[in-house]
């Protein structure tokens, strides 16, 4: 029998703490985790002391042994941490989550994620220090010492490479303003954004305009994986999951962007693997979540994930394709990282399951496969797919 | 390249930091020591890149180990700075104090014949 993940969990509670502006949350971050994970307990109609694992990513502060001593668990069975900066890891959690309730390491794993960017260290700047060392002392001396920028190489020789204009790049952006209009958790609800505001935003770097960046906020997220079994007789329709896991190509991690293959979000080695586990292609996919640290990583993944190919992205990447009323490929339908909250990509997770559950603020007709997209141009990189129905 | 890289090939240059507006922070090596000598080629005005000793294959990010053939014996070999430029990006937003007066700047990747790549530019402006 062919090992696979498939079908065999479900993303069966959600839960956020509401969504601040970075350094306006009245809570520690540790609180701020605990209130998450109790809210998805709630939200899943299961008992809080249930939980026995946990999987986290971006080398989380909040550390399993602490949660669980907190919350009085009985016993913790299982953690598991995605290393890797960014939201690489999003989707890669939820699998870790997923791989110890299919091989019985526990039964209810919490994927959580706490970001309170106003109580340590931001991630828009560079560190205040007097030595750049390691891989950083070959970029720093030129300038180049935020995410921002490190991506922006990236992104800049893949538009070159594909003629690919600013347009493509503006379009992701209003999608996003434009489903948080309708999304009151978003931190940016009622902040509608233009096409002519957009142009008219300071640069950051090119080519990344301000509404090309994503936010920097406070708060937390958790999601509550269990077996597809269990998942049926609880509270809420299950997200089945169809298909979680990470991936890095060849060298991705090459220091002074020496990777051999430069212009890429990195998902060129999983997607196929991706799609393989989850029994669905591209044009199977209802609804995506796609990360955006930064609009152009979203354009690279859409185009590695086989949803666009790369001499049609100028074509095709318009904010009415994207929107979630009536688009050929509905787009981080709860504003995502730009516009609703920037948690590290684990609301882009619990998004792709209100999609599933049929509870979106901008709901797609008959959504039946929802995909995320984790942490494009980072390495790992992950993906996730997830459904209604333990089958395709 | 860099001002200073290109000195790497005309002998002679000016001193390490005099690129660096002041209070950026200073290149050092790894805390375990890698890279200290590609630094200490730039102080004798030499651009250097990884090359493994047994199989002979050019790396770049510096690493301990042969990626290719797992030697452990890698030696630091003198290369041109001569390149083309891969990619570029202007900075708008400074990203540390010491650059406020410095944006707009540009920072380019240039790529030297068999792939390897670094950085150059001015943010001094």
């Amino acid at each position: 029998m062919a090992r696979t993940l498939s079908g065999k969990t479900a993303v069966v509670g959600i839960g956020e703490t509401r969504y601040y502006k970075r350094g306006e949350s009245p809570d520690p971050e540790f609180k701020m985790v605990l209130e998450a994970i109790l809210r998805a307990c709630q939200d899943a109609g299961i008992g809080v002391k249930e939980i026995d694992g946990f999987a986290s990513f971006s080398n989380d502060r909040n550390d399993p042994p602490r949660i669980a001593a907190a919350l009085g668990l009985p016993e913790l069975r299982h953690s598991s941490m995605v290393w890797g900066g960014g939201g690489g890891g999003g989707s890669g959690a939820v699998a870790g989550a997923a791989a110890a309730v299919a091989t019985g390491l526990a039964d209810t794993v919490v994927v959580f994620r706490g970001l309170a960017q106003g109580q340590f260290r931001r991630f828009g700047q560079g560190a205040r220090l007097s030595l750049a060392p390691g891989a950083e002392a070959f970029t720093a001396p030129y300038g180049l010492m935020s995410p921002a920028q490190s991506f922006a190489m990236r992104v800049c020789r893949f538009m070159w490479e594909h003629g690919i204009g600013q347009e493509a790049l503006r379009a992701i952006a209003l999608t996003s303003y434009a489903h948080a209009q309708r999304n009151p958790r978003a931190v940016m609800y009622g902040r509608p954004l233009t096409a002519e505001a957009y142009d008219k935003s300071r640069w950051i770097v090119e080519p990344f305009h301000l509404f090309d960046c994503c936010l920097e906020n406070d708060g937390a997220a958790a999601v509550i994986v269990t077996s597809a079994e269990r998942a049926r007789v609880l509270r809420q329709q299950p997200a089945y999951i169809l298909a979680a896991m990470q991936g890095s190509g060849f060298r991705q991690a090459a220091t002074v962007h020496n990777a051999s293959d430069y212009p890429t979000s990195n998902f060129k080695t999983l997607a196929p693997r991706l799609y393989a586990m989850a029994g669905v292609g591209p044009e199977d996919v209802d609804v995506l979540q796609c990360y955006e640290n930064f609009t152009g990583g979203v354009m690279m993944s859409i185009v590695e994930h086989g949803l666009c190919r790369p001499e049609a992205v100028n074509e095709f990447f318009t904010s009415e394709n994207f929107f979630f009323r009536g688009g050929k490929l509905p787009l981080n339908t709860s504003g995502g990282n730009l516009a609703e909250c920037y948690m590290h990509g684990l609301g882009l997770v619990i998004e792709a399951v209100r999609q599933i559950r049929g509870t979106s603020s901008c709901q797609v007709p008959e959504a039946k496969v929802s995909m995320v997209v984790s942490g494009p141009m980072v390495q790992p990189v992950s993906s996730s797919i997830y459904c209604a129905e333990p089958t395709p | 390249m860099s001002d200073h890289a290109d000195s790497n090939d005309h002998g002679g240059g000016e001193d390490l930091g005099s690129y660096l507006p002041p209070g950026l922070p200073e290149p050092a090596p790894y805390a375990d020591g890698l890279a200290a000598e590609f630094w200490e080629a730039t102080r004798r005005h030499e651009l250097v890149v990884q090359r493994c000793r047994r199989c002979r294959t050019w790396q770049w990010g510096p690493e301990h180990i042969c990626h290719h053939c797992h030697s452990f014996d890698l030696a630091y070999e003198r290369v041109t700075s001569w390149g083309r430029i891969y990619s570029w990006e202007r900075s708008w937003y400074p990203v540390h104090p010491a650059l406020t007066d410095a944006v707009p700047y540009l920072t380019v990747l240039v790529e030297r014949a068999g792939g390897r790549r670094a950085h150059g530019g001015e943010p001094a402006g």
